[in-house]
């Protein structure tokens, strides 16, 4: 006669040696109810490498009693979910680590780049009294401050003083920026995308726009949709100048 | 005579070896082997039984010290196999359930961020700020672009601008908002660790992060407001919705579902199991350093005692079957001795004769 064999869910591991319990479900016809319901049973099963995890569902296979509650094995393992879930949980602690690291170093390079720029504007400041004492002071010496004055226009590379360009790059200003680009091409959207799709001499750009985009093997209208997303935003560059 | 002074030799040997005793503990029809902590020594606990046996022995004391021997183990057993039992019943979580682990890295990080200067109030940012304000220096400048050449005035005007200015950021200083704007910060770096992509607010373990965050804001407040019974409501929920969440997360995607308990201090048991902030969990954390809020009944203070009592007995029992151990060995070792001499004497007698 064959073996006894089960199909079960792991639930209980390492609190015994080389045993796990395994819970097994089984249907059967009720009469009283004139239905299938289902039943449970917990096993003891004997695991002699210990290689199951709580979570794995194992086939199970009836053998000799080899003590007074165990009288299966652990025939195969179907799906390692609970030894995944162990894998995982050693990757997790190796992974915090090293973003715990980065997070630190994200941290001081955040403190350096405010520092500097407050220098930045120092320096900025300093210059400023500088060309008014030069201006207004004769009995200064003027060879010095001179030299200083360059000293910082070279340092940040700044043509004349006081200057008309914008000497600092401010968020405002860049989205005000940005702002006038995407109005520019929500204007012209229509134009682009028919000269993109249309016109031959665009292919080449096309294709690179669309294996970029990973969208080659898609129909028309979807790879038209996620290109207009592409251009409309402002960050990106338009394939096609106008 | 013979036979049971084989037998307790036998019997002897084979507990005293450490690999019978672990395979005996496997086969789960002796429990009471020692426990992990120390497995160093191997010395079983049913040790504690054994009882010294002089050379010269009639043989009703020698049945008799057998008879209370095996009497003295099976309540040994007994008793280990209960206190393990009872232990069963309530298994502790590994960590806080609610604040997670203490050392956490993340909470720690999120607590300093709070107190850095480089950080403002009302989601400002300072570089931008400190630009903004050398701005409007040069224009208050440029204004008096008349009296320009003079120095005096410009001075005048980069101090006034500049007091402006340590107004502006002692008044945006951190130490100066409120815990709400203070919360704010918090669960935007909470969000911006978590999150998968730019702008990504929804995601099961940023959710998850941000309630915790939120989590540990509510129970600094809660520990210093005992009487505050809706917000103690308000955080058991937090708990409760945190939970399912990760629930969820485990479902979906285990690899960032360990991950992400791992990085807020949390274990798998905290979310699997039940939990339920309730007054005794509040008492056991000492949330309010040892006030009193479960009183128990006699009964089940008496319970509590005859549990406290039998650990104790089991502690003992441990304790004795080291120094049973170590008596034992001593007393072998004499006997080995005598019975050497004794054999030693007959000899000699015999030659004389």
């Amino acid at each position: 006669m064959a073996r006894q064999n089960f199909v079960g869910l792991v639930v209980s591991q390492g609190k015994m040696k080389k045993t796990v319990k395994v819970r097994v479900q089984t249907k059967t016809y009720d009469k009283s109810v004139h239905k299938e319901v289902v039943n449970r049973k917990d096993y003891l099963v004997h695991d002699q490498g210990e290689l199951c995890k709580e979570g794995d569902i194992v086939r199970i296979e009836a053998i000799p009693k080899i003590s007074a509650r165990k009288y299966f094995a652990i025939a195969e393992i179907k799906v390692n979910k609970g030894q995944q879930f162990a894998l995982y949980e050693k990757l997790a602690s190796e992974k915090v680590e090293q973003e715990e690291q980065s997070q630190i170093t994200k941290f001081f390079e955040r403190r350096q780049a405010l520092e500097s720029t407050i220098t930045h504007i120092d320096d900025l400041r300093s210059l400023d009294k500088l060309a008014i004492t030069f201006q207004n002071d004769p009995s200064a010496d003027r060879q010095a401050l001179l030299g200083e004055i360059n000293r910082i226009k070279s340092k940040y590379d700044i043509k004349s003083w006081p200057s008309t360009e914008p000497i600092l790059k401010l968020e405002i200003r860049e989205e005000s920026k940005d702002l006038s680009v995407l109005e520019h091409r929500v204007e012209n959207i229509k134009v682009i995308l028919e000269k993109l799709f249309s016109e031959a001499e665009y292919n080449g750009v096309k294709d690179e726009l669309l294996t970029k985009l990973n969208v080659v093997d898609k129909p028309k209208p979807i790879q038209k949709n996620i290109v207009r997303k592409y251009i409309l935003n402002p960050k990106n560059e338009c394939p096609i100048s106008l | 005579m013979l036979r049971t002074a084989v037998r307790y030799f036998s019997i002897g040997s084979i507990l005293r070896s450490p690999e019978t005793v672990a395979a005996a503990a496997g086969a789960a029809s002796v429990t009471a082997s020692s426990p992990p902590s120390d497995s160093g020594a191997a010395v079983p606990i049913t040790t504690a039984a054994k009882l010294l046996r002089p050379l010269d022995m009639s043989r009703s004391k020698r049945r008799n010290i057998i008879r209370r021997e095996k009497r003295m183990k099976r309540q040994i057993i007994r008793d280990v196999n209960n206190a393990k039992k009872l232990e069963l019943r309530n298994v502790k979580f590994h960590v806080d359930p609610v604040l997670g682990d203490p050392n956490n890295e993340f909470i720690h990080r999120i607590r300093a961020e709070l107190n850095e200067e480089t950080n403002l109030a009302n989601n400002y940012e300072q570089e931008e700020l400190v630009k903004l304000l050398y701005g409007a220096e040069k224009a208050a400048i440029t204004k008096n672009s008349i009296s320009q050449n003079n120095s005096i005035l410009f001075n005048s005007i980069t101090d006034i601008e500049q007091k402006k200015k340590r107004a502006v950021l002692t008044i945006l200083n951190m130490k100066n908002t409120n815990s709400q704007d203070k919360k704010k910060l918090a669960v935007k770096i909470a969000q911006r660790e978590f999150q998968n992509k730019e702008g990504d607010t929804g995601s099961a373990e940023v959710q998850a992060a941000i309630l915790t965050v939120r989590i540990h804001f509510l129970m600094d407040h809660i520990k210093e407001n005992f009487k505050d019974k809706a917000n103690i409501q308000c955080l058991r929920e937090l708990v409760q919705q945190r939970q399912r969440m990760l629930k969820y997360l485990k479902r979906h995607d285990a690899e960032k579902y360990f991950y992400t308990i791992k990085k807020l201090g949390l274990t798998d048991d905290c979310i699997v199991r039940e939990f339920n902030m309730d007054k005794n969990y509040l008492q056991e954390y000492n949330v309010w350093e040892d006030k009193v809020l479960v009183r128990l009944s006699d009964k089940e203070k008496t319970k509590a005692r005859k549990i406290d009592d039998l650990k104790k007995k089991v502690n003992q029992y441990r304790e004795l079957a080291g120094v049973r151990a170590e008596e034992l060995a001593k007393h072998e070792e004499q006997k080995a001795t005598i019975r050497a001499q004794r054999v030693a004497e007959s000899n000699h007698a015999k030659t004389e004769n």
